[in-house]
């Protein structure tokens, strides 16, 4: 199927990407690695007249310490540069981790920390070609009002597929986001709106310009994916745990990120409150992963059985507790 | 929306090539450069078919604006054989079976060589994981991970037909 025809322009700069971006504000989209881009426009969700085309532009390609010490990584960061990172793999393991549980090598040559994140929700009602969605009335993410997913549903439900979101989320990150007037940072929970038809609070004319990481210290974080297909697919559940030790092997500072089961990743604070200060055994660990469980209400969007997803989320927290655990104490 | 004019490194070849910004790499490379090689398979990027070269490393070119491979080197499966004689990596695939209907092979093939020229000899594991994007549904990838270590000079685990040799001395093991 081919592409729709749309203008192509490829800005050498941020200003000139921005600029262009205002100028055309609502008919712009941004392409970086365009792996998932190219995809939506085959099927017709988006139709942009104009595509600004971002691999060429410098200036987002970074992944570097600052003065304070927090790891600043350009949105045009490609995911390989990222799992390969030495300042990663030595501080953030969990991060280059993830990042090799997104699709596979030759995308992740192409594919951005930038584009990543801002990932469009997917639900199977949604993600198909224009002649499958003629068949059927739009759903609420085309801008209808019924949902095929949920009878009666009256919110969408698809699904966040970033893998770095969780983990980024567990880190403590947040984003910067410019435009030609302003620029701001919000914290990575605040980016994401937990609407599946306008998942994250990018406004037209906004770019993704930066992900901010504090410095971790010395807890360790696991991520854990459910898919169909291991050598590349999107997670149909996932898992994040971060925590640090006590030095008498108790669990502290926990932070337990709920993903991919509805529109954005989602701390659970009460499971995270389990953890703190207990030495972690099988009864305690029953009790997270219940509250997960509780917490985990996936509907039937995806191509997995909700009940089979929200059942994996269980078994996906202890086993990342317990890696989590492992690699605190070893720490 | 006007066709722009181009210039694209194929196969060390400089070719000038009009395109509408919305013409994918894979498109280009088919239909206006006739290089046939790459496949259109699942337009999602989730099969490989459409492997190329861009710089050296494997890349969908299905999921790539021709527009964007500007500049770039492009290596097509045209590209290894020297238009009478097979490179040695795909006389490798022949001899070791490891392709049958053919379709994968383009994107295995590059695939295989992208990962070989960065490592010379990569274990089963890396073989795996760098073809974990490939499929493949007739020859299997056994044959095709056996080629690749073949291609690296590496011995090729012996497997013995499942249905080969005494059956009762099977069954009592």
């Amino acid at each position: 199927m081919q592409l729709p025809r749309f203008d192509f322009i490829q800005p050498a700069t941020i200003d000139e990407a921005c600029s262009l971006l205002d100028e055309r504000k609502g008919d712009a989209t941004v392409l970086a690695g365009g792996t998932d881009l190219l995809i939506e426009l085959r099927r017709r969700l988006r139709k942009p007249g104009c595509v600004i085309g971002l691999k060429e532009m410098r200036g987002l390609d970074y992944i570097q310490k600052d003065d304070g010490g927090d790891l600043r990584i350009g949105a045009l960061a490609r995911l390989q540069w990222i799992e390969s990172s030495p300042i990663i793999a030595e501080e953030y393991p969990a991060l280059a981790q993830a990042t090799r549980l997104v699709a596979v090598p030759p995308i992740r040559r192409v594919a951005t920390i930038g584009g990543n994140l801002s990932l469009d929700t997917r639900c199977i009602y949604y993600n198909q070609s224009e002649f499958w969605r003629s068949a059927q009335a739009d759903c609420i993410k085309l801008g209808g009002d019924i949902c095929h997913a949920v009878p009666k549903g009256r919110r969408c439900l698809a699904v966040c597929q970033s893998d770095l979101a969780p983990v980024l989320m567990a880190l403590g990150a947040s984003v910067k986001i410019v435009s030609a007037e302003a620029e701001r940072t919000v914290a990575l929970a605040d980016f994401f709106t937990g609407k599946g038809e306008k998942p994250n609070v990018l406004a037209p004319g906004e770019l993704l310009a930066e992900v901010i990481i504090p410095s971790d210290g010395q807890r360790a974080a696991v991520y854990e994916k459910l898919r169909i297909r291991e050598g590349m697919d999107f997670p149909l559940a996932g898992i994040v745990v971060s925590l640090g030790t006590d030095g008498q092997g108790a669990a502290a500072g926990a932070r337990i990120v709920l993903s991919a089961v509805g529109p954005a990743p989602t701390r659970i604070v009460e499971a995270e409150g389990l953890l703190e200060g207990k030495r972690i055994d099988d009864d305690l660990l029953e009790q997270v992963a219940q509250v997960m469980f509780e917490r985990a209400h996936p509907v039937a969007n995806l191509a997995m059985d909700p009940w089979y997803r929200r059942k994996m989320v269980k078994v996906l927290t202890k086993r990342a507790v317990r890696q989590a655990l492992e690699t605190a104490k070893a720490n | 929306m006007e066709q722009v004019l181009i210039k694209l490194t194929v196969n060390g070849r400089e070719e000038d090539v009009r395109v509408s910004p919305h013409k994918t790499l894979l498109e280009v490379l088919r239909d206006d450069l006739s290089l046939t090689g790459a496949k259109n398979g699942c337009e999602d990027g989730s099969c490989g078919t459409c492997t190329v070269l861009l710089d050296g490393a494997a890349v969908r070119s299905c999921l790539l604006l021709a527009m964007e491979a500007q500049g770039h080197e492009i290596v097509t499966i045209e590209g290894l054989s020297d238009g009478q004689n097979m490179s040695p990596l795909q006389e490798i695939f022949v001899n070791q079976g490891a392709v049958q209907c053919g379709f994968c092979s383009p994107g295995m093939i590059l695939t295989a060589k992208a990962l070989l020229d960065s490592a010379s000899s990569p274990t089963e594991t890396e073989i795996r994981e760098a073809i974990s994007g490939n499929l493949c549904r007739c020859t299997g990838y056994t044959k095709i991970v056996e080629a690749v270590m073949a291609a690296s000079g590496q011995p090729v685990p012996v497997r013995t037909h499942p249905y080969e040799g005494d059956v009762s001395e099977r069954a009592a093991s």
